[in-house]
């Protein structure tokens, strides 16, 4: 029985989750969550396949053989549950795009943070928007904090999705041959690949229906709390990005303000860059006219609100 | 009457009377054939009105013989039989032969036994054989002079009355239904002696036991509110059989969870409930059960609230209980929930808020830290709008995340104004259990706020410094905000204001500082608004006397007073500086000698020239 219109035909789905040091209690909780969510899309007949990709860039294994096999009992609407450890830390772009050659058999790509709980109804509702045929990418939305980057209120397309939970059909994964892991390590590689969707002439769509939890947390005004990885990769991937997407004069802008920040990380990136650039090693440019990319301030999207 | 302590007259008022009318109440209209069965008779006072008004053969039962011989005296029947040990039961029947009893009473005997056990079981059972009724009398030792006085370290036995030297066990409402209970009676009807001054009510100038006094008028108001028998004297109560059943006091601790959540939902916002459950399934900490209350739905909405909850994992469907409740508003599904919860503590979230992974988790590691205590979080406050993208109903957030509520708690602050909204903080169950608060039904809105100032001022707040929550503030569809009126929200609270006021109040440690700087601030600011006041005054007594000059000037003058006039600053002051220049060339000053002094000399040289030479 449904509330709201089905995906006009069932589908398979993989599920790519890269660990690192997750907490195992996490990684179960999110596992209950995605094999619940077969289930019903099993029930419902929105499902003809339903796989767990595991990938673990921590320093240790965290997953052993016998727990994996626990969790392939425990978990029962999950066809297919595999776990590959890198041995080193791979990075987002760099193991998504492993975990997507390591399982081909589904007709869509979830890629997934290690510790998102998706609500039971959000993966079909994304799953509903690719009736339309020009949608390359749909982003979930999460919460406590919703991301606040704009989209349109009825179609709801919008500039850029983020990765913590955004599905893409496989066939267009290959095609743009996954996400730019040797320009980004992390962040930024799925504005880079949202970017590349909508010049292959698909859309990116958010929809606000398809709910997933995403533990974040606030401070005591309201200010989001970065960590220092979270900087040091972001600023870094914020210069690559701007540079891939041919925004020279916004190169200059933010080497301007890294070079003068109070902060050594950052300074640290900007040098890095210049000598990468001096020394060729640079991505090449693409959207030279500035068809594709958005730039605004510092988000590549309007943004509602600031966090 | 004799001088002996327990030989007491009947009288409407007292246990006796009380008890006659109970029967009254439930017996059918006499004579009976039959016998009253009176057991700890005593003096059987209680005989020739039972006789008189229900036309039963009496039959008194004690353990004193002296008692029972007056009895005897008097005409009655009396026996001498010990219901304190085993084989009370058989030894009543023994006494009832093949006559029918019709009734029992069994005024203030059972707390002079060493184990009442084996009367209650057989008055139960002689209940069940004769299908009769029976009444009893049982002095409340939770009197609330006897509890202020106990509070304050005071325990005085008397010869008679609630502290009788002569009690062996000592009962509540509570531990007097277990017992009749486990004998398999229960009350079903009762006609309690009330004494607000008991005999326990001494010396009379005892500040703690007199209603008049701010401790007393205090207390009795907490004591009131946790339980209705404060000023019971004795439990008057009609009983019937029923079969036995023991009750165990069970602790709050055993199987029960740390949290439960009170979640009203009318089922028209089945978007919002998704998340808010989500929410749930993303804490942190999972020691929690969720109470969803379906507040007056239709049919297909509860379907669709049954169809929500089947859908969510095993370990959130397992935590979720789902009652049903039509009627009421909107303080009704709280209580509820409080009945219904199981959780040592309590928390509010209603289906269209958000609340933090560390939510459940903050709650408890402050609720450890601080047991007892009412744990508050930090609650954000973000502007929301229901957004429909292909045509699946979603919600938008439209502002960030805002500081709008007072991080650091103080109760003076409340009286002004609410800073908790429900979800940011959670209260120990025992206030509802133990202190008998509850969500008032008569507000319409501020329910929380009635529920949460006598809940902080009873248990006090711990503050956590971190976000818990976020609390949405709807812009485009009815909420709670938008349901009722500006002017029944203040109604509401000058509610709260009014009870608040009526009692005493009890501020934390630390309030009356924060009492003290503002009242500092505000006598310093009535000062400074007296003194303002005052040169108002005066400057307005001059203009008004400007004004009645003006109109007694000639209309020409006023004409010439309204041109602006040139301005007369700078030509006086040049005109005085020339003077200076040139008397600097008179006397020979170059510009930076000193200017006065020498032209003082020269002024007293010039008026002793005068005055020698006679010119003026």
């Amino acid at each position: 029985m449904f509330d709201e219109l089905p995906p006009h035909a069932p589908a398979s789905i993989a599920i790519q989750t890269l660990l690192y040091q997750t907490p195992l209690d996490a990684v179960e909780r999110t596992l209950e969550a995605l094999d619940n969510t077969a289930r019903l899309g099993l029930r419902d007949l929105m499902c003809s396949g339903f796989a767990v990709v595991m990938g673990d860039a921590s320093p240790q294994r965290l997953v052993s053989d016998e727990q994996l096999e626990t969790w392939r009992g425990q978990f029962s609407h999950i066809d297919s549950l595999t776990y590959t450890f890198f041995d080193e830390n791979v990075g987002t772009s760099k193991g998504h795009n492993a975990l997507a050659r390591s399982y081909t058999d589904s007709q869509y790509i979830v890629t997934s943070n290690p510790d998102v709980i998706p609500e039971p109804r959000a993966l079909w509702r994304m799953l509903t928007v690719f009736d339309d045929p020009t949608v390359g990418m749909v982003e979930a939305k999460q919460l406590p904090i919703e991301h606040p980057k704009e989209y349109d209120a009825v179609s709801g397309l919008t500039s850029w999705a983020t990765t913590a939970f955004a599905m893409t059909p496989r066939d267009l994964f290959n095609q743009l041959e996954g996400f730019d892991a040797d320009t980004f390590f992390m962040y930024c590689d799925d504005v880079d690949y949202s970017w590349r969707v909508r010049e292959a002439g698909r859309t990116v769509v958010f929809q606000p229906s398809a709910v997933v939890f995403h533990d974040k947390r606030l401070s005591t005004i309201g200010h989001w709390i970065a960590t220092s990885a979270e900087i040091r990769h972001s600023t870094s991937a914020a210069l690559l990005l701007a540079h891939k997407w041919s925004r020279d004069d916004l190169v200059e802008k933010i080497l301007v303000d890294y070079k003068a920040s109070n902060r050594q990380m950052i300074r640290n990136t900007a040098s890095r860059f210049e000598k990468k650039r001096k020394a060729g090693k640079l991505v090449a440019q693409r959207d030279p006219r500035h068809k594709i990319a958005t730039f605004v301030d510092t988000f590549y999207a309007k943004h509602r609100y600031i966090l | 009457m004799s001088e002996h302590k327990y030989d007491n007259p009947v009288s409407p008022t007292n246990k006796f009377g009380h008890a006659l009318d109970l029967l009254d109440r439930s017996l059918p209209a006499g004579p009976h054939a039959g016998i009253h069965l009176d057991i700890a008779c005593g003096f059987g006072h209680i005989a020739d009105p039972l006789i008189e008004r229900f036309g039963v053969e009496y039959v008194g039962v004690d353990i004193d013989a002296d008692e029972l011989e007056r009895i005897r005296e008097r005409g009655h029947e009396g026996h001498l039989v010990d219901l304190s040990v085993a084989g009370a039961t058989d030894a009543l029947r023994s006494v009832i032969g093949d006559r029918t009893v019709v009734s029992v009473s069994f005024l203030d005997g059972l707390e002079h036994m060493t184990d009442g056990s084996y009367a209650l079981s057989a008055i139960g059972e002689i209940l069940a054989e004769h299908r009769a009724v029976a009444v009893i009398s049982v002095p409340n030792v939770t009197h609330v002079d006897v509890g202020i006085k106990n509070l304050l370290g005071s325990w005085t036995y008397t010869e008679a009355g609630l502290l009788d030297d002569t009690h062996y066990t000592l009962y509540s409402e509570t531990s007097l239904r277990a017992a009749l209970l486990a004998g398999g009676l229960r009350p079903i009807d009762e006609y309690n002696v009330v004494q607000a001054k008991s005999d326990q009510h001494f010396p009379d100038q005892h500040v703690g036991i007199t209603e008049g006094t701010a401790f007393g008028s205090f207390v009795r108001s907490v004591r009131d509110r946790a339980e209705p028998n404060g000023i019971v004297n004795q439990f008057v109560w009609t009983l019937a059989s029923v079969p036995p059943r023991l009750t165990v006091a069970v602790p709050a601790e055993v199987d029960s969870p740390f949290l439960t959540v009170i979640m009203r939902t009318q089922g028209r916002r089945p978007q919002e409930l998704r998340e808010a459950i989500l929410c749930l399934a993303g804490q942190s900490h999972h020691d929690f059960e969720l109470l969803v209350i379906a507040h007056r739905t239709t049919i297909d909405e509860q379907v669709m609230l049954e169809r929500i909850i089947e859908e969510q994992p095993p370990s959130v469907s397992s935590r979720i209980r789902l009652l049903l409740l039509d009627h009421g508003g909107r303080s009704v599904p709280l209580n509820l929930g409080l009945t219904s919860a199981k959780g040592r503590y309590v928390t509010i979230f209603d289906d269209d808020d958000v609340v933090m992974a560390n939510w459940v988790e903050d709650f408890e590691r402050a609720a450890q830290d601080h047991p007892g205590t009412i744990v508050r979080g930090v609650t954000l406050k973000q502007d929301v709008a229901v957004n429909t993208v292909r045509q699946t109903q979603g919600i938008k957030s439209i502002s960030a995340p805002l500081k709008h509520f007072t991080q650091d708690f103080s109760l003076t602050e409340h009286l002004m104004h609410n800073q908790s909204p429900g979800l940011g903080w959670a209260f120990p169950r025992s206030l509802h259990t133990d202190f008998g608060l509850t969500f008032d039904e008569s507000m319409t809105t501020t329910e929380d706020l009635a529920f949460f100032l006598p809940a902080a001022e009873i248990a006090g707040v711990t503050d956590i410094e971190k976000v818990v929550a976020i609390y949405r503030w709807w812009s485009d569809r009815e909420s709670s905000q938008t349901a009722h009126s500006a002017d029944e929200w203040r109604l509401n609270e000058s509610e709260i204001h009014r009870r608040t006021d009526t009692r005493p109040f009890l501020l934390p440690a630390g309030e009356t500082a924060v009492l003290r700087q503002k009242l500092k601030r505000l006598h310093g600011l009535e000062e400074l608004s007296e003194m303002q006041g005052l040169h108002i005054a005066k400057l307005e007594r001059e203009l008004r006397r400007h004004r009645s000059a003006a109109k007694r000037k000639p209309q020409s003058q006023l004409r010439r007073a309204a041109t602006p006039q040139p301005k007369v600053f700078l030509g006086p002051v040049r005109r005085r500086l020339k003077v200076r220049t040139r008397v600097r060339s008179v006397i020979g000053l170059s510009p930076g000698q000193p200017f006065l002094g020498p032209v003082r000399k020269r002024l007293k040289l010039g008026t002793r020239y005068r005055r020698l030479t006679g010119r003026g």
